[in-house]
């Protein structure tokens, strides 16, 4: 351990993962499935001879250009940049030991930029008839191959934190990539990015001038939202079915049914929104030709905004599931290690990183207890800030009190790691936190 | 002090070894995108500086990369991975220390970088305004280089860390200033050399399709780059005297650096030497080799510093599976070979004249 603890006031390490994570992935399932729809659609075209159809998908492309490329690639490296600040021991941990994974997903987002960029570049060139629809399409799917190939790459590793399962170390690459959620993540993930891509389809068919052209692709389009959300929801059973302690009769992994606060109201977005989707697909492919045009684009904007609210929920699901841990069973979420966390208990949490502080003096107390507030809690708990606030959790419960509930801490309650480090490091947080949260 | 600093050293993660291979990989990549950057952002400050040249051919020719500057920037964030991946696995317990310190400053290249290529693309599509948009482009970019140039800083000398402490939650940019202030200038010459080079090469391009009024493109860029180059002599000697002793002394005592650095002369030379003879592609060549070995020169100091603090508690090394190493090698020649294909699918396309029937009557 001993890296410095980062501090950023009112946004916690945890919630600044999420809100980049969550924004990214929907952009990036995006691109992922888009690769598929506009080559698709592209071929429907060529082989209807109908330029509307064509045209569609090429101004389609601009946009994939403009926000899976720019703002999916870039927050895919701020992803990156941000757990390395926040987790720094689990992402060492983790290029450690799948560095190639990681190096072939670079090979393949190398891939799939150069193809996208291709792709755009040479379409009015296909259809001015100096390029064979044959080799445009080609492209096109290139571009939907690498981007897949990408996904597979990052699924392995992301798929690794939450279950390692026969994992024993580092020669063991292909066990750890190949992990027990390895598929069903991997279909899921493919399943909803077929789906958004189809939404996204949606959304720009509705752009298309002449009536027929329009009406039959967003059917179209429609078409490949209720089909992938099938695979979907069948993959999401799966997908829970492999998460550790899932018990028979489908009962729900114990890590799910805990009512914490962050976990919890996730969990029933998810039940609640996932069914919602169904049925707004259902809706558009049934009714949506009988709407006026500006009901139909309020539709789909609701139906997108409802994908994002099922990919966030999802995401948030899986990353709380993994408490305490960030890599399940190895390191906490703190981004301490099992054994790292022992040797806090026998020679001290505080590391030369929190600063040389008395600890029988208040005002070092109050400095080394911010360090450790920081290194052990801040992953999980705002300091006044929205995620998991700490105010209204150790308010007015006094020194004794929270010295009492961290001397506890991670023994009943399974969602926290326990706390780390000698008795007078624990009263110095106790001490800390009862001084800057005295009451309600 | 390597003493005392060593307490502050998280544990190291066992590295996919062997750790010279990793180098090379590094060496290579940083290369690659060093020399993409340069061209990006030197094309652009050129863009910005000289857009009312009074020679129509630089004008014209630098306006006419302006749509190449987006893509410039998807490929050099892309090439970016491959080398901070590889920095992590050799060096992460410095590399993490140092970006935590910049805490905000490190988060924020994100979205400087978003933002700059939104504003790229605006300034390729619209006339309006688009000097504007340029101008604040480049000063991201130039943010952007400075925080990274300040991060490797940081990075590379531990014993600034300490300073941290009493501020902590505070962002620490300029730890160690003496460094970053002459090593930033550095790259930023570096920019505006290899951009020259671009203006010229583009030029160069057009003057084989016959296009004519080229030479003052050409001459121009040539002699952006020779300026910079020379430039970089006193900036180079500046950079050198802000390094710690130690590291002069490494510089200044290893035979692989004499090396290099008489390498570094003599391509200096041929370089301005081909420039003066308007030798335009032979000028790229040895641009990019002046980069390429800066570039182990650099490789070979951070080598040398880390090595010296972290002595005695190296990182250890165990040995990657070979089917691991088949799938990164398949991944990535395959994808090269992709690429290759591609790219000569639309390079026969774009070579049918226009005249074939059209296929589809209609078109944008
Ligand atoms: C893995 C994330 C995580 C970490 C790390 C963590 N907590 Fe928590 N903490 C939680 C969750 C989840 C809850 C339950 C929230 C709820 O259901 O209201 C919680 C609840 C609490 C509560 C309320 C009482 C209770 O037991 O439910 C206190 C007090 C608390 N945490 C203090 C701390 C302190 C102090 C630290 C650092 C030593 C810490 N936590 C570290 C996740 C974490």
């Amino acid at each position: 351990m001993n890296f410095p603890a980062l501090e950023i006031p009112y946004i916690n390490g945890g919630l600044l993962i999420a809100i980049i994570a969550v924004l990214h992935i929907f952009v990036a399932q995006i691109a992922v499935g888009g690769g598929f729809l506009l080559t698709f659609a592209e071929a429907k075209g060529h082989r209807e001879n109908n330029p509307e159809i064509l045209q569609w998908v090429q101004k389609h492309t601009k946009f994939f250009l403009l926000v899976t490329m720019v703002f999916g690639g870039l927050s895919g490296v701020g992803i990156w940049m941000v757990t390395a600040l926040v987790s720094p021991t689990a992402v060492s941990f983790l290029v450690s030991n799948f560095m190639y994974a990681w190096a072939s997903e670079w090979a393949f987002f190398l891939g799939e930029i150069v193809a996208l960029l291709l792709y755009a570049a040479t379409f009015s060139l296909c259809l001015q008839g100096r390029m064979r629809p044959k080799d445009h399409m080609t492209l096109g799917w290139m571009y939907a191959a690498f981007a897949f190939l990408s996904l597979v790459a990052i699924n392995g590793v992301v798929s690794f934190m939450l279950t390692p399962g026969e994992w024993a170390g580092p020669e063991d690459f292909w066990t750890g990539i190949l992990n027990p959620t390895f598929w069903p993540a991997l279909v899921y993930r493919f399943a909803n990015s077929l789906m958004l891509a189809g939404l996204f389809g949606m959304v720009t068919a509705l752009g298309i001038k002449g009536a027929p052209t329009r009406e039959r692709m967003l059917r179209w389009s429609a078409v490949w939202v209720v089909g992938s959300f099938l695979v979907l929801a069948a993959s999401a059973v799966w997908y829970a079915a492999a998460l550790p302690g899932f018990g028979p009769g489908f009962s729900l992994p114990p890590a799910l049914q805990r009512g914490n606060a962050d976990i919890r109201p996730f969990v029933e977005l998810f039940m609640v929104v996932t069914p919602l989707l169904l049925l707004a697909a259902v809706v558009l492919l049934l009714v949506l030709h009988r709407l006026p045009a500006p009901a139909r684009m309020a539709l789909v904007l609701v139906v997108l905004g409802l994908s994002l609210a099922q990919l966030g929920a999802f995401e948030w699901v899986r990353e709380t599931a993994r408490r305490p841990y960030v890599i399940y069973g190895k390191i906490y979420s703190n981004d301490i290690p099992l054994e790292e966390g022992e040797r806090m208990n026998r020679q001290g949490a505080l590391s030369p990183w929190a600063g040389n502080h008395d600890l029988a003096t208040a005002e070092g107390s109050m400095q080394a207890g911010r360090f450790l507030f920081a290194q052990q809690c801040g992953s999980c708990h705002g300091l006044g800030g929205p995620m998991l606030n700490i105010a209204p959790r150790v308010a007015g419960r006094g020194m004794a009190g929270i010295d009492a509930l961290l001397a506890g801490q991670g023994r009943l309650n399974l969602y926290m790691p326990p706390f780390f480090g000698t008795p007078e490091e624990r009263r110095a947080l106790a001490f800390y936190l009862s001084q800057m949260f005295p009451a309600h | 002090m390597t003493q005392g600093i060593q307490a502050f050293l998280p544990y190291a993660a066992p590295i996919p070894g062997p750790a010279g291979w990793i180098e090379v990989l590094s060496f290579i990549t940083f290369t690659a995108h060093l020399l993409l950057m340069n061209a990006l952002v030197g094309t652009l400050l050129l863009a910005v500086l000289r857009w009312r040249s009074p020679h129509a051919a630089v004008r014209q020719n630098l306006e006419d990369s302006l749509p190449m500057l987006p893509k410039g920037v998807a490929l050099t964030v892309n090439l970016a991975v491959p080398p901070l991946l590889f920095l992590q696995v050799l060096y992460g317990r410095f590399f993490y220390s140092g970006s935590i310190i910049q805490s905000v400053w490190w988060l924020g290249i994100m979205l400087l970088v978003m933002m700059a290529y939104y504003g790229l693309y605006l300034a390729a599509a619209k006339e309006n305004g688009r000097r504007f948009v340029l101008g604040i482009a480049t000063c991201l970019l130039l943010l952007t280089a400075f925080i990274l140039t300040a991060n490797a800083a940081l990075v590379l000398n531990p014993q600034v860390w300490p300073n941290w402490l009493p501020e902590r939650a505070s962002a620490l940019l300029l730890a160690g200033a003496g460094t970053v202030v002459p090593r930033f200038l550095h790259s930023l010459l570096a920019c505006m050399a290899v951009g020259g080079l671009c203006l010229a090469g583009l030029a160069t391009l057009r003057q084989n399709k016959g296009i004519a009024g080229q030479e003052p493109a050409i001459t121009q860029g040539l002699a952006w780059f020779r300026h910079a180059t020379l430039g970089q002599l006193a900036v180079g000697t500046w950079y050198f005297f802000s390094l710690t002793p130690q590291q002069q002394h490494f510089l200044l005592t290893t035979p692989a650096i004499h090396a290099l650095y008489t390498f570094l002369g003599l391509g200096m030379g041929l370089g301005v030497w081909l420039s003066l003879r308007a030798k335009v592609w032979q000028t790229v060549g040895v641009a990019a080799f002046l980069v390429a070995t800066m570039v182990a020169v650099r490789a070979l100091l951070r080598q040398f510093v880390l090595m010296g603090v972290q002595a005695g508690s190296m990182p250890p090394e165990y040995a990657v599976p070979p089917s691991v190493l088949v799938l990164f090698l398949v991944s990535v020649l395959g994808t090269f070979a992709g690429i290759f294909w591609a790219l000569r699918l639309c390079a026969r396309a774009y070579s049918t004249p226009s005249a074939a029937q059209p296929q589809h009557t209609k078109e944008a």
